[in-house]
């Protein structure tokens, strides 16, 4: 049993500083008062007016009955004014003179929005009433709650970053250790920390032969460009990427060319931590560059300085090649015709029209006349050589013997390619030839007449020597 | 210190200065703390070497630093899920400077490590009052400073706010005078 108060008596400000919030009530459950608190926030509430209009019993549930309210200060009540959504929890005193009672109340606020929305401040709350205190924790925890949601999410995701930067480096490290390539990781100062195994097989050198060194240092040599040396240098002095082909030396002294791709690496925070190299074996590469360029120079002086005319079409019949002694040929620059015109534009429309009749009986199906009448034989792997009139730019006539073959590059048909031989001293010459025959003809005719006359004379002297009784003048011209 | 206050710390340097800046202040500060939590505790030198490493990182004098810091710590609170217990305190910077002793009491109950100042406002005239300032903690004067003018813009009123007494200068405690204009 409680003892009881040996309190002073206290003031009649006590009640409405202590709990802003309460209400008394009649015993016939009309409104009595209401604290400061609530008269600011529900103003529409009348002294005198039942109960039930007002207020509604959230717990202890009943209907406004004076047993209700005489559970004693021990029980919890909890009302609600349905017209604010406001609960109030406390106590309820039963009091006499007069009998009435009245609820010792604290708002019960969950949710911070509501101070305002119900209109008041943290005036309006006693001191003591922790409401305002609840809520900012309630408020604190759950922005800290969000808070650790918001680390667990980063945590989850930097996990998953690390699990698929691991597999990454999973992957690469399968494909440095066993690629052909050389790879080469150096740590920002430019020395080794690692080699795969495609730099000891380009190399001769093994890691443990080069870890701590500078790969320049023993890989290249008095061959390899300086320039390219300064070159690298610069660039891995200002931590930038750099392309390069150089020349090195293995272990055992063999020349070799690489294409080199250096990388910076850095780490999270931007430091320059390593230098990744790449390096490619490009030596056959080199070399073969090197005989195709010698083939191309070997190919070009041979078009400049060739006597007969080459020109080159592609499978379009559009002239690509028109080589020096074509120009002379013609008397077009090569700048006029290449990428312009066809040979047609140097041919004799008519001779052009009948080769195409006669290729067209020959082949079995006929050929058009046009650029398809020089190469309808080409195009079936057989060399057409053959006659020709090129009518000049200026309009003169030659004839020439040309030659006409397909350009091939893996079986299929690139272009074609005509070689092209002035006749015009060969025709003269043949002329000339078949003049002087004709005249040795002639000269042999009148000869052999002579001698037949000769032959004639002789008969007739000796006829007459015959006749007077002399022996023949010429006893060879009696046979 | 709570992480009330690094978390508005980073706040300022990640929405006004970026996040780089921010991963090279924490660099600097040697911290890796991903996320501050709100009602969590945090060692007082992890705060200043915040701040020293985000003057040095961003060149900004350190007074004017930590007045950035208030000043931003307490509009974005004010702005955030606390501007309502902000409110509620009172609708002019008067009324809050008047409950501030009362908020920082309530502070202290829900932050039992905060290890609080305490505040005591006394109105000398209109539109003016000295804030007492009394804390153990040194060097944190200017965010005071800085969070008082924050809350002044809160109300719409804007505010001086002038050292009057230093514990730095050797004064028991930091008084600083505080006037405003007549609301608009």
């Amino acid at each position: 049993m409680k003892e009881p108060s040996t309190l002073p008596l206290l003031p009649g400000t006590f009640l409405p500083e202590v709990f802003p919030f309460y209400f008394h009530w009649n015993a016939d459950m009309t409104l009595r008062a209401l604290g400061p608190s609530l008269t600011k926030i529900f103003p529409d509430a009348q002294l005198g007016q039942p109960m039930a209009e007002l207020f509604r019993l959230v717990s202890p549930a009943g209907s406004w009955e004076i047993s209700r309210f005489q559970g004693g200060p021990s029980v919890v009540y909890l009302f609600e004014i349905p017209a604010l959504g406001l609960k109030l929890r406390g106590q309820i005193l039963e009091l006499h003179e007069p009998a009435s009672f009245l609820m010792l109340a604290s708002p019960w606020i969950s949710n911070i929005e509501d101070i305002a929305r119900l209109g008041l401040s943290i005036d309006d709350f006693a001191p003591h009433d922790q409401t305002m205190d609840l809520l900012q924790m309630v408020l604190s925890y759950r922005i800290s709650i969000d808070d650790l949601k918001k680390l667990a999410d980063s945590l989850t995701e930097q996990r998953a970053r690390m699990h698929a930067q691991q597999a990454e480096a999973r992957k690469l490290a399968l494909v440095a250790a066993r690629t052909d390539n050389a790879v080469v990781v150096t740590d920002a100062e430019g020395r080794i920390e690692w080699v795969n195994d495609g730099f000891t097989r380009i190399t001769g050198w093994k890691l443990d032969e080069v870890i701590k060194k500078r790969p320049g240092s023993f890989l290249q040599g008095p061959d390899t460009d300086p320039e390219t040396i300064a070159l690298i240098h610069n660039k891995l002095i200002h931590a930038e990427p750099v392309t390069a082909q150089i020349l090195n030396y293995s272990k055992n002294g063999r020349k070799y060319w690489v294409d080199l791709e250096i990388q910076p690496i850095h780490d999270e925070d931007g430091r320059l931590i390593n230098f990744m190299a790449i390096e490619s074996d490009i030596t056959s590469q080199r070399e073969s560059e090197r005989q195709l360029r010698e083939t191309a120079a070997l190919q070009h002086a041979m078009l400049q300085s060739a006597g007969y005319a080459i020109i080159a079409a592609d499978t379009t019949g559009i002239i690509r090649l028109f080589n020096p002694a074509a120009e002379r040929l013609l008397g077009y620059t090569a700048s006029e015709l290449i990428g312009l015109v066809t040979p047609g534009v140097f041919h004799d429309p008519d001779e052009v029209a009948e080769y195409s009749r006669q290729l067209s009986h020959e082949l079995g199906f006929p050929v058009e006349p046009g650029f398809e009448t020089f190469v309808a034989k080409a195009r079936r792997g057989r060399i057409d050589q053959r006659e020709w009139t090129y009518i000049r730019k200026d309009g003169v006539r030659i004839p020439v013997l040309l030659s006409v073959t397909a350009l091939t590059d893996d079986q299929q048909i690139t272009g074609f390619l005509g070689l092209a031989t002035n006749l015009t001293e060969m025709k003269k010459a043949e002329e000339r030839v078949r003049n002087t025959l004709s005249e040795l003809e002639r000269l042999n005719r009148v000869m052999m007449n002579r001698e037949e006359r000769v032959l004639e004379l002789k008969q007739e002297i000796n006829e007459l020597c015959q006749i007077h009784g002399l022996a023949p003048k010429y006893p060879s011209a009696l046979d | 210190m709570y992480g009330l206050v690094n978390r508005a710390i980073r706040d300022l340097i990640t929405t006004r200065f970026g996040d780089d800046a921010w991963h090279h202040i924490k660099q600097r500060a040697g911290i890796e703390v991903e996320i501050f939590i709100l009602n969590e505790s945090y060692p007082d030198e992890m705060t200043y070497d915040l701040v020293s490493a985000s003057v040095e990182e961003l060149g900004i004098p350190r007074t004017e630093m930590l007045r950035m810091f208030g000043e931003f710590w307490a509009l974005d609170t004010a702005s955030g899920p606390y501007g309502a217990l902000i409110t509620a305190c009172g609708t002019t910077l008067e009324s809050f400077l008047i409950h501030l002793p009362n908020l920082h009491t309530r502070a202290s109950m829900m932050f039992p490590n905060l290890d609080a100042p305490r505040f005591e406002f006394e109105p000398t005239g209109k539109n003016q009052g000295k804030l007492h300032y009394i804390t153990p903690r040194h060097g944190l004067t200017d965010f005071i400073i800085g969070i008082v003018t924050g809350v002044a813009k809160f109300y719409g009123s804007p505010c001086e706010v002038q050292p009057l007494e230093l514990k730095s200068d050797g004064a028991d405690h930091d008084v600083l005078e505080i006037s405003w204009p007549d609301a608009a």
